[in-house]
């Protein structure tokens, strides 16, 4: 059955959450001027290697990752699948602490953060013990209800904008390329679509689809950086830790009876939040199966999700998680490139000798 | 008989006694002395059948009558007139419909059967009936169409109906635990419905409708959560009325969860997301209330339950005055006894007439439930709590599924469904 719509839902809405929070800051912090480029550069990146990986498993159209690896025997499958559990893990790590630090900074200041990190966590373990299906069709449902507010609220974003605040345009020296926020900023790119490779063979997709809601999704990352950017002018962006979220607190609109609309729009990110989380601890569960085959599904989640929540409590906060997110480059970079890589090349390899 | 004393035996409750014997006087006159029991058996020109006495109780129970030779000492069944136990077919009571056909079931599963016979007249219709109980047997039938139906659906159907052959349905629950339902959910496989209508539409989506006897209701499995917001009769306005109406109906329903949660939410958790002249009539009405707007909610609530509840029970004369006295009690007591505030009874209202735009009863109840579950999330988190309520929500709507087919799915046949 091709359940492409579901998977794009889930594709797309993981990456709004990705994207809107954290990565413009990244961006806007690691260049002055010519913002286009590293996105583009990321985005060419991004659609390169995700084609690789949809071409690589479409070699194989009836075997996920885990089945794929195990060609090259289980030592090998083992060790190349270890980077992709840590990463798996110490993103759920950061993106539950991230979100819950910012949810607690910017809206519930009176909340303590541990209550919204067991929320989320609680709901994310919940819907990932029900299995894939049941994310996927969350995802659908999820979309249908959020999605028309969040391209509403996008929309309501271009009433302050000023064009000047683009110039200048070209950047010659790609100074980015030397700045640690750049690299991070790869986390918005990195971890969605690597699902692909974990699905089931009764939930079947059709890659073409697949390719065309990644280029619908492409303006989104441009539109992050830049509404903001021309809103404020580049030199007021870079001094805020949350770009597009006080782009969107100054529009102010006398029909609507909200006076901080932002408050929806930002946590109906959260919420995709806790969809992605949930299929990455679907994933990492898939993994761990691997290493310890006697234990159901169910019950690696569940210890999976408690331990992430101890380690979540442990972290104190924003600096820590940004720390974090430094740290994990290397992985992000594993997952992103050589994991489609390798896919890619097996396939290859298959296809020849057959 | 032939100048033979015969015995009747029959219950009199259910069986039409005195013309019956005028049927059986009649056939008997123009019969001649036979002595074969081979022709015996169609001496009242109705079929007869030789039984044994085991077999006797059982046809008595189920209002057959039996004739007894004493002389020959054998047992004939005979077929009588029924004693006229059920109601004639009439408008629905529970749904409304408009514009649109008006009979409805009745507790007769054969009238039933016929029903939907005759407005889908094709031969690929299928029933097939079943008797089930260990002492009070029951019929049960499905009914089905079978270049529609999905096959491997209807063979899990049939399984856990002979699996579970010798247990008795004496209410849904019953029937939901027999088809194999978890004690816990609150999701039914039925969609149960008066309406003829709806039932064939259901066939024609290829799903299979149960009629279980003496329940005037055909249980269409599966049931979806887009039967929530269609009705079969939408279908006779033009496309973008229809459209217009489910439109509204999905809106009713997502109020019914989010405006309890709301009113908590801003007035306990984010104030301030609100317009400062809008905060602060809010705060105003509250004013002099002495409790926090959960407690407050619950309440409110809470009545609201109860009178819909009373108002279910009462007797049609006395309803009214239940009615009445709510109106006035939420309308203005509360109120003036800074009890509650003047929004709160606005954002009841509006739940409760919201609630009643989802189609079927059954699926107001699932909804009536778990707004509170909502409720309960965003006391604690605010808007936060509504929108990971509503993430609960869904994520439970997907995660059901009835005889393999997802609760969420929208479409009719199996291999359609996504």
């Amino acid at each position: 059955m091709d359940k492409s719509l579901q998977v794009i839902c889930m594709g797309l809405m993981s990456h709004f959450g990705l994207i809107f929070f954290i990565y413009p800051e990244r961006i806007i912090t690691s260049t002055h001027k010519g913002h286009w480029e590293p996105i583009l550069i990321q985005c060419v990146i991004f659609i390169l290697f995700l084609s690789l990986y949809l071409k690589g498993l479409s070699y194989f159209p009836e075997q996920n990752i885990i089945s794929i690896l195990k060609i090259l025997g289980k030592a090998f499958s083992f060790t190349l699948l270890f980077p992709v559990l840590l990463y798996l893990v110490i993103t759920t790590i950061e993106l539950v602490s991230a979100y819950a630090e910012v949810t607690n900074i910017i809206f519930l200041a009176n909340t303590p953060t541990w209550a919204i990190i067991t929320l989320m966590i609680f709901i994310s373990t919940y819907i990932a013990v029900k299995g894939i299906e049941t994310i996927l069709r969350t995802a659908l449902l999820l979309f249908c209800i959020f999605f028309p507010l969040i391209l509403l609220m996008l929309l309501i974003c271009f009433q302050d904008i000023d064009w000047h605040n683009a110039f200048p345009i070209i950047d010659t020296d790609f100074s980015f390329f030397r700045q640690p926020p750049y690299y991070t900023s790869f986390f918005s790119f990195a971890i969605v679509f690597s699902f692909l490779g974990f699905l089931p063979k009764k939930i079947s997709y059709n890659s073409k689809k697949i390719m065309l809601a990644v280029l619908f999704l492409i303006p989104f990352f441009f539109l992050s950086v830049y509404l903001p950017l021309l809103t404020f002018g580049n030199e007021t962006a870079s001094t805020l830790l949350f770009p597009f979220i006080t782009t969107l607190d100054k529009v102010q609109l006398q029909w609507l009876i909200f006076d901080r609309a932002t408050l929806f729009f930002a946590l109906s990110l959260v919420t995709f939040i806790m969809l992605l989380t949930s299929l990455l601890l679907w994933q990492s569960s898939i993994i761990m199966n691997q290493y310890f085959p006697r234990l159901k599904q169910k019950y690696h989640i569940v210890a999976l999700s408690v331990s992430i929540f101890i380690i979540c409590l442990c972290i104190p906060g924003w600096q820590e998680t940004e720390k974090l997110l430094w740290w994990n480059t290397p992985f992000r970079f594993y997952i992103l490139i050589v994991l489609p890589l390798i896919i890619f090349l097996i396939g290859v390899r298959r296809k020849r000798v057959s | 008989m032939d100048g033979e004393a015969v015995l009747l035996l029959g219950l009199h409750s259910i069986v039409n006694l005195i013309k019956t014997k005028e049927i059986l006087k009649k056939d008997m006159d123009t019969s001649e002395a036979i002595h074969s029991v081979k022709v015996k058996r169609t001496l009242f020109k109705r079929k007869c059948v030789e039984i044994n006495s085991e077999e006797a109780i059982e046809s008595i129970l189920q209002g057959k009558l039996i004739v007894y030779s004493k002389e020959k000492n054998i047992m004939l069944q005979f077929e009588p007139l029924p004693k006229d136990l059920t109601r004639s077919i009439e408008p629905p009571v529970n749904e409304n419909v408009l514009q649109g056909p008006l009979d409805s079931f009745i507790e007769n599963m054969s009238t039933n059967i016929g029903i939907m016979r005759k407005k889908v007249s094709t031969a690929q219709l299928s029933v097939k009936t079943y008797t089930v109980g260990s002492d009070q047997k029951k019929n049960l039938s499905i009914v089905y169409l079978n270049d529609r139906a999905d096959k491997s659906m209807i063979k899990k159907i049939i399984s856990h109906i002979e699996m579970n052959q010798h247990t008795n349905i004496l209410y849904l629950q019953h029937l939901y635990r027999f088809m194999g339902m978890r004690k816990w959910d609150v999701i039914p496989q039925f969609n149960n419905t008066e309406m003829p209508l709806e039932a064939v539409d259901g066939l024609n989506k290829g799903k299979v409708i149960l009629f279980v006897d003496g329940y005037p209701f055909a249980l269409i499995l599966p049931h979806l959560l887009w039967d929530m917001f269609v009705q079969a009769n939408d279908r006779n306005y033009a496309y973008p009325i229809m459209g217009a109406i489910r439109f509204l109906r999905v809106l009713g329903a997502l109020i019914t969860l989010i405006f309890p949660a709301i009113y908590v939410a801003l007035v306990a958790v984010n104030p301030e997301i609100l317009k400062i002249e809008l905060a602060l009539s809010i705060a105003q009405s509250r004013e002099g209330i002495p409790y926090p707007p959960f407690v407050e909610i619950t309440i409110m609530l809470l009545i609201i339950e109860l009178i819909i509840e009373a108002s279910i029970r009462l007797p049609l004369s006395i309803g009214p005055t239940v009615t009445m006295v709510g109106g006035i009690v939420i309308g203005q007591a509360v109120v003036d006894a800074k009890l509650v505030s003047n929004l709160l009874i606005i954002i009841v209202a509006a739940t409760s007439i919201a609630n009643s735009t989802v189609v079927g009863f059954q699926n107001a109840l699932i909804l009536r439930l778990l707004k509170y579950v909502v409720v309960i999330f965003a006391s604690i988190y605010g808007v936060l709590g509504i929108l990971s309520g509503l993430v609960f929500i869904s994520a439970y709507f997907a995660s059901r599924e009835i005889f393999g087919i997802p609760y969420t799915s929208l479409a009719k046949r199996r291999g359609e469904i996504g």
